[in-house]
Order: C-alpha cells, then sequence, then structure tokens
C-alpha cells in the first residue's frame, strides 16, 4: 500500500504530554489573516486548527495554511516552562488574486443585471403605490363630496362643495395619471430585471475560490462515545 | 408564471378601481346650483278658478318633486313665478309628506284658458331667481 496510515489513541496522547511536561514550552502562532481561520502543521505530524499549542523544548517547524494564502513554513524555538509567541506574515495566493479579480468582476455584472434594475423596479413600484394611495384618498373625499353637493339646501354650500370636488377631482385624476405611468415603467423595470437576471444567470458563474486544506489528506478525526482517534498519513 | 398572472390581474383589478369619476359630472343637478344643467325640476300640478269676495281668481299649482329636491331638506323653498302677464310672485313652497315640496301661485282671472308658468329658485344673496323653466297648463 502507497500510504502507510498510524492511528494515536487519546489515552496515549495523554500519557506521553504528561510524562513529558517537565520538558515542554508553549508556542503561540499570530497568523496575520483577514478570514480568521488557519491551519498548522508542526514538524509534519502535529495538526492544529488553534493559535496554541505546548511542544517539547527544542528546534520545531510549522506549516501555516489559511484558505487564500501561500502555505508558509517558519521555523520557531520552545523553550522549557516559557510561551513563544511566533508572528507569521501570510502573503496572498496568485490563485486568490485572481479569484479576487473575477469576482469583482462576476459581482459588477450581477448590480448591473440585477441589483439596478431591481432598485428601479422597486423604486417605480413603491411610487406607484404611494400615488394609488393617494388617489383613492382623493377619490374617497371627491365621492364624499359629491354626496355632499346632492344634499347642499343653499347657494353656498353648493359653491363650497362645487369647487371642493373640482379641486378633489383635479388632483385624483393627476395622481391617476401618476399611478398608471409608474405603475407601467414598474411593470417594464420588472420585465428588464427578469430578463437581465435570466440572461446573467445563464451566461455566468460564480467563481469560487479553492479553500481546500493541502493537509486534508494526511489527517483524519474519529470520534465515537467510547473512542477518540486520530488517523496520519505519510505519503 | 403563475405569481406573474396574479399580479397581473392585482394590478389589473386595482386599475379598474382607479377610473374616471363618473359621479362628478353629476355634480351640477342641484337646483341651487348657478350652473344647473339638469331637467325641469317643478311640474304644474293643477290650474283652476276660485272666487273670494265677489273676486274671481285663478289658482296655479306646482310641485318640486322628491327626486329635484336637495337630500339635506330645508322646510321651505323659495320660488319666484311668472306666470303670463301677471306681475311676478314669490312663494316659498313647503315640504310634504312624501319628501316633495308643493306650492301655488294665484292671480285675478283675466279670462285666459291657458296659463304658462315660468319658475326659478329665488336666491336671497343674489336677489333674483335662478334655472327657471316654463311648463303650461289649461284651466
Amino acid at each position: 500500500m502507497y500510504l502507510r496510515t498510524t492511528l494515536f489513541a487519546l489515552f496515549s496522547i495523554l500519557s506521553i504530554s504528561s510524562f513529558s511536561q517537565a520538558n515542554t514550552g508553549t508556542v503561540k502562532f499570530l497568523v496575520e489573516v483577514d478570514n480568521g481561520y488557519f491551519e498548522i502543521l508542526i514538524d509534519d505530524t502535529l495538526y492544529l486548527k488553534n493559535y496554541k499549542t505546548t511542544l517539547e523544548a527544542g528546534e520545531h517547524s510549522a506549516k501555516i495554511w489559511s484558505p487564500g494564502y501561500i502555505t508558509t513554513q517558519v521555523s520557531f524555538e520552545v523553550k522549557a516552562n516559557e510561551t513563544v509567541e511566533k508572528f507569521v506574515e501570510m502573503g496572498i495566493s496568485n490563485e486568490r488574486q485572481v479569484y479576487e479579480r473575477e469576482y469583482k468582476d462576476y459581482r459588477m455584472k450581477f448590480h448591473k443585471s440585477l441589483t439596478i434594475p431591481g432598485t428601479v423596479t422597486l423604486a417605480t413600484a413603491l411610487t406607484s403605490g404611494t400615488f394609488m394611495i393617494l388617489a383613492y384618498d382623493r377619490k374617497i373625499q371627491t365621492l364624499k363630496d359629491v354626496d355632499l353637493y346632492h344634499a347642499a339646501p343653499d347657494l353656498q354650500q353648493v359653491e363650497l362643495y362645487k369647487s371642493r370636488i373640482a379641486l378633489n377631482n383635479t388632483k385624483y385624476n393627476r395622481y391617476r395619471a401618476a399611478y398608471y405611468i409608474t405603475g407601467g415603467l414598474s411593470v417594464l423595470s420588472l420585465a428588464t430585471t427578469i430578463y437581465t437576471y435570466t440572461k446573467f444567470k445563464k451566461n455566468n458563474i460564480e467563481p469560487v475560490l479553492n479553500s481546500e486544506s493541502p493537509f486534508k489528506d494526511r489527517f483524519s478525526l474519529r470520534v465515537s462515545p467510547v473512542s477518540f482517534g486520530l488517523t496520519y498519513k505519510i505519503g | 408564471m403563475k405569481r406573474l398572472l396574479i399580479a397581473f390581474i392585482g394590478v389589473a383589478f386595482l386599475s379598474s378601481c382607479l377610473k374616471k369619476l363618473p359621479e362628478v359630472e353629476s355634480a351640477n343637478t342641484n337646483i341651487f346650483d348657478t350652473a344647473y344643467a339638469g331637467e325641469r325640476w317643478f311640474v304644474v300640478e293643477d290650474v283652476y278658478l276660485y272666487t273670494t269676495n265677489n273676486t274671481q281668481y285663478v289658482e296655479v299649482e306646482y310641485k318640486i318633486p322628491q327626486s329635484f329636491a336637495p337630500d339635506l331638506s330645508p322646510t321651505g323653498i323659495m320660488v319666484e313665478g311668472n306666470c303670463n302677464d301677471y306681475d311676478s310672485q314669490l312663494d316659498s313652497a313647503i315640504i310634504g309628506s312624501d319628501g316633495s315640496y308643493y306650492g301655488g301661485f294665484n292671480y285675478q282671472y283675466d279670462g285666459s284658458t291657458n296659463f304658462c308658468l315660468e319658475a326659478g329658485v329665488f336666491i336671497r344673496e343674489l336677489d333674483y331667481s335662478i334655472n327657471k323653466f316654463t311648463e303650461c297648463a289649461d284651466l
């Protein structure tokens, strides 16, 4: 078999660590990444997903990886009963640079295809809705005044209600026209949004950054109610 | 597709509720309106002769049907009447139990057999009558 696998049981790790506690020190990794995630492989045997561990005193080397960054190798010395802070500056990978460029283009196309026409649709729909409410309000007022006009028992009231009817009816017609115009624009922009977005989805695929760990094939973790196992593959 | 159809029906329904208001066009049928555009708002009910103190008079009775009266019914409506060559008279038409208004003009009889009543709604503020119409009736 090409790969040889070794299983470390949890109890054996615990016993080894208690045995060698007197000659150990702590190392803290300060890794500069913007995604908050990194993995560390120490001396090709210890796999970490946190920033701190205890090691035997002496020289060690570590490989640090984070999605979108170049895997960086660092060396450090651990002194007994001391804590070493190791600052790791990570370089952005070419793959990520390409991804960022492609993603920026993708987002730009997305905004042109959906965000802008969608916003226009929403704005015209809201405007249309506002005009509709205003028109309804004027309609109710006008019809109320028409009833009052028919009930008016003298010239003064007739004149009063007539002028109010004329005013409200003019406003009603204005809001009605505005409602139809903005409503039409809203339908038009909705159709445009559907068309541009469908076209966008058909012609574009969202770029994905490969965030696969280079260490993923080397370790596997098994946890059950009665045991805990870590498998390390050499190859 | 189904959603679009529902949205389209919804918009069409809302649009149908925002039509032009025909009621506004009818807001010129109150008899107190100087721009009245309705039909003749009174009918001559009866024309008859009567005698008082050996003098013969003619009574021209008219009616303002309820459909022409304002909904907020006043107790009386001032009507100015001109009949044939007689001088004009003012009369207050009184509301009847059916909601219509009733009134009449009386003149000293001059031998005529046909009486044409020109009646208008008298407006105190203007000091003249508006919406004049004429109806003739035989004795």
